[in-house]
C-alpha cells in the first residue's frame, strides 16, 4: 500500500517545484522589487529632511510588514497557478507523488517561498535606493532594513501587544482569513482573488443583516459581559472552520481533473 | 492488468457521454494501438486509465488498483505522452536530473541511445527546440523512464516522415517482455508495422479487439485485378492498382502484412466477424 505522505518523495517534488518554477518565481521577486523600489525612493529620497525621514522609517516598517501579512493572506489564492492550461496539470498530476505531497509543496510554495522572495525583494530593493542616491551625489541615506526586520520580528512574536486574548484573535483572523482565499483559490478555475473577495464580502453582508434581523427580532440586550462572551465563542469558533476551509481546500485539490468545469474546478 | 469494467464518462458541462457502459481488458507486454475515428473517446480512454479524469460510474484498475486514486506506485510505472504538452525552459540535463528520481527505473542510456536514434544532440537547452524535437525528447525521456506501462496519444502528429520511422525504430527497440505500450492515433500508417494488437473504438463500443497475429490468421490482405476471384472478399476498396481486399485466409497461404487503414474501414462498416 502506498504512503500517504513520503518525506523524501515531498523533499524531491519540493525540488523540483522550485526549479521547475523558477522563472515565474524571479519575475514575481523581480516585479515586488520594482514595487519596493518605487515606494521607497518616492517615501524617502524625494523627502530631504532627515528627521521627517527618521520618524517615517518605524511608520513606513510596520506599514510593509502589514503588506506581507496581507500577501500572507491573500497567497492561498494562487495555490493552483501551476496549473492553469491542460497541459500544465497533465504535467503536475502525472508526477509520482501523493496529492497531499503535492498539495503541501504548493502549499508552501505560495506561502513560506514567497513571502522570503517579497522580504528579499525589499532588502533589494533598499539597497538599490541607497546605492541610486550615492551615484547620484544625493550622499549616504539610512537604510530602512534594520526598521523593517525590528517591526517585523515584533509582530510576529506579539512584542508590543499586552492582551493575549487580541493576539490569539489577531492570529486566528489572519490564518481564517488566509484559508478562506485558499478555499476560493482551489475552486474557483479562474479570477480567483476577484471572486474570493467578492465571496467573502457579500458573506459578511448577508452576515450582518442576518444578525442586525435576528437583534432586532429578538430585542437583544447586548451588554459588555455578552459582547465578550460571544467574542470568545467566535475565538473558539474560527479555528475549527479555518480547519474546515483547509480540509475542503486539499479535498477539492485531490478532486481536480485535467479537465473540468469552466468556472469551478470540481 | 488494465481492468476496464463499466465505465461512463461525459466531460464536465457535457450531457452527451463519451463512454456508456464500456468495457475492455487489456493484458499487457504488448505494444496496442488504440484507434478509431475522430471524437470516439481514444485520448479520453488515455486519460481515464492515467487517472487524469474522473469515472461517472465502473471502475478502472490496473493490477487490482483504482486508477483514479492516482496512487504515486502506479504513477511511477505508468508514463503517458500526451498529444500537447509543457516541457520547462531549462536544459535537458537539469529536466533529467529534476524528474528521472520519480522513476526508480530511469536508464540514461536508454536517454542518450534514443536522442541518437532521433538524430538529436545530447546536451540540450529545452526551450530552443521546436514541437516536433520537444516531442522526440520527451518520448525519449519516456522511454528511458523504463515504466511497465506507456500511454501515447498520437505520437507521431507533427513528425516529419524520416521522423516517423525513427519513432518506429525507437519504439520498437526499447520494447521489454514487461512493458505495454498503447498508442492511440489516427494515423494507422505511421504505427502500422508497430503494433501487436488491435482495439478499434466507435461511439462507445469496440468494434475489434484482437492480436495482429489472430487478424493475420484468420484474414489477408491483397491486391486483387478487377475479374480475379471475389469469393473469399469481405472487403474491398477500389485502389491505382486495382482493388484492395480483406479476404478470409486460406491456411495454405502465407500470411500477409496487415493493412489498418482497410481493416478500419472494415470493421466500421461491421464487416469482420
Amino acid at each position: 500500500m502506498a504512503k500517504t505522505f513520503d518525506i523524501n518523495r515531498f523533499m524531491q517534488l519540493s525540488k523540483w517545484s522550485v526549479y521547475t518554477y523558477k522563472k515565474e518565481y524571479i519575475t514575481t521577486v523581480t516585479m515586488a522589487t520594482v514595487i519596493f523600489f518605487i515606494i521607497l525612493f518616492m517615501r524617502f529620497n524625494l523627502m530631504g529632511l532627515n528627521d521627517v525621514i527618521m520618524d517615517g522609517m518605524e511608520t513606513f516598517s510596520h506599514t510593509a510588514v502589514g503588506l506581507l501579512m496581507f500577501i500572507f493572506s491573500i497567497s492561498g489564492c494562487y495555490l493552483l497557478n501551476n496549473m492553469k492550461t491542460k497541459q500544465q496539470r497533465l504535467m503536475f498530476k502525472l508526477l509520482p507523488a501523493s496529492d497531499a505531497e503535492k498539495f503541501l509543496a504548493r502549499y508552501l510554495y505560495v506561502t513560506v517561498f514567497w513571502i522570503v522572495g517579497c522580504i528579499v525583494a525589499y532588502c533589494i530593493a533598499d539597497v538599490l535606493r541607497l546605492s541610486l542616491s550615492l551615484i547620484t551625489g544625493h550622499g549616504m541615506q539610512t537604510t530602512t532594513i534594520p526598521y523593517f526586520f525590528t517591526a517585523l520580528t515584533n509582530t510576529v512574536t506579539f512584542n508590543n501587544v499586552n492582551d493575549t486574548a487580541d493576539a490569539i484573535f489577531s492570529v486566528e483572523m489572519l490564518m481564517f482569513t488566509h484559508s478562506l482565499y485558499l478555499l476560493g483559490g482551489t475552486l474557483f478555475r479562474r479570477r480567483q482573488f476577484v471572486l474570493t473577495s467578492m465571496t467573502m464580502i457579500l458573506g459578511t453582508i448577508l452576515l450582518a443583516w442576518v444578525a442586525s434581523w435576528f437583534v432586532g427580532s429578538y430585542s437583544f440586550n447586548i451588554s459588555t459581559e455578552s459582547l465578550k462572551g460571544f467574542v470568545y465563542f467566535i475565538m473558539c469558533l474560527l479555528p475549527v472552520l479555518t480547519a474546515a476551509a483547509y480540509w475542503l481546500s486539499y479535498r477539492i485539490f485531490k478532486r481536480m481533473q485535467v479537465v473540468n468545469n469552466k468556472w469551478i474546478n470540481l | 492488468m488494465i481492468d476496464i469494467r463499466n465505465i461512463g464518462y461525459s466531460y464536465p458541462g457535457s450531457r452527451k457521454e463519451v463512454f456508456t457502459n464500456f468495457s475492455l481488458n487489456i493484458k499487457g507486454n504488448s505494444i496496442y494501438g488504440l484507434l478509431g475515428k475522430n471524437g470516439t473517446g481514444k485520448s479520453t480512454l488515455l486519460y481515464l486509465i492515467s487517472g487524469m479524469l474522473r469515472l461517472k460510474y465502473g471502475k478502472i484498475e490496473i493490477d487490482g488498483e483504482d486508477a483514479g486514486r492516482r496512487n504515486p506506485d502506479i504513477l511511477r510505472e505508468l508514463f503517458f505522452v500526451p498529444e500537447e504538452f509543457d516541457l520547462p525552459s531549462m536544459t535537458l540535463d537539469a529536466y533529467v536530473r529534476l524528474n528521472s528520481p520519480f522513476y526508480p527505473h530511469f536508464d540514461r542510456k536508454v536517454l542518450n541511445r534514443c536522442l541518437l536514434d532521433f538524430e538529436l544532440p545530447l546536451n540540450l537547452n529545452l526551450k530552443e527546440l521546436s514541437m516536433g524535437q520537444k516531442k522526440k525528447v520527451y518520448m525519449s525521456f519516456a522511454l528511458a523512464a523504463n515504466t511497465r506501462m506507456l500511454l501515447m496519444d498520437e505520437p507521431t502528429n507533427g513528425m516529419d516522415i524520416p521522423s516517423k520511422s525513427q519513432f518506429r525504430k525507437v519504439v520498437a527497440s526499447n520494447m521489454s517482455e514487461n512493458r505495454t505500450v498503447i498508442i492511440s492515433t489516427h494515423q494507422v500508417h505511421d504505427v502500422e508495422q508497430l503494433l501487436d494488437h488491435i482495439i478499434m473504438l466507435d461511439r462507445s463500443r469496440i468494434l475489434l479487439n484482437a492480436s495482429v497475429q489472430d487478424i493475420c490468421e484468420r484474414y489477408s490482405f491483397e491486391c486483387r485485378m478487377p475479374g480475379e476471384n471475389s469469393d473469399d472478399v469481405i472487403y474491398a476498396e477500389p485502389s491505382l492498382q486495382g482493388n484492395n481486399v480483406i479476404a478470409r485466409r486460406n491456411s495454405e497461404k502465407e500470411d500477409t502484412m496487415i493493412n489498418l487503414e482497410l481493416l478500419f474501414n472494415a470493421a466500421t462498416k461491421n464487416l469482420l466477424k
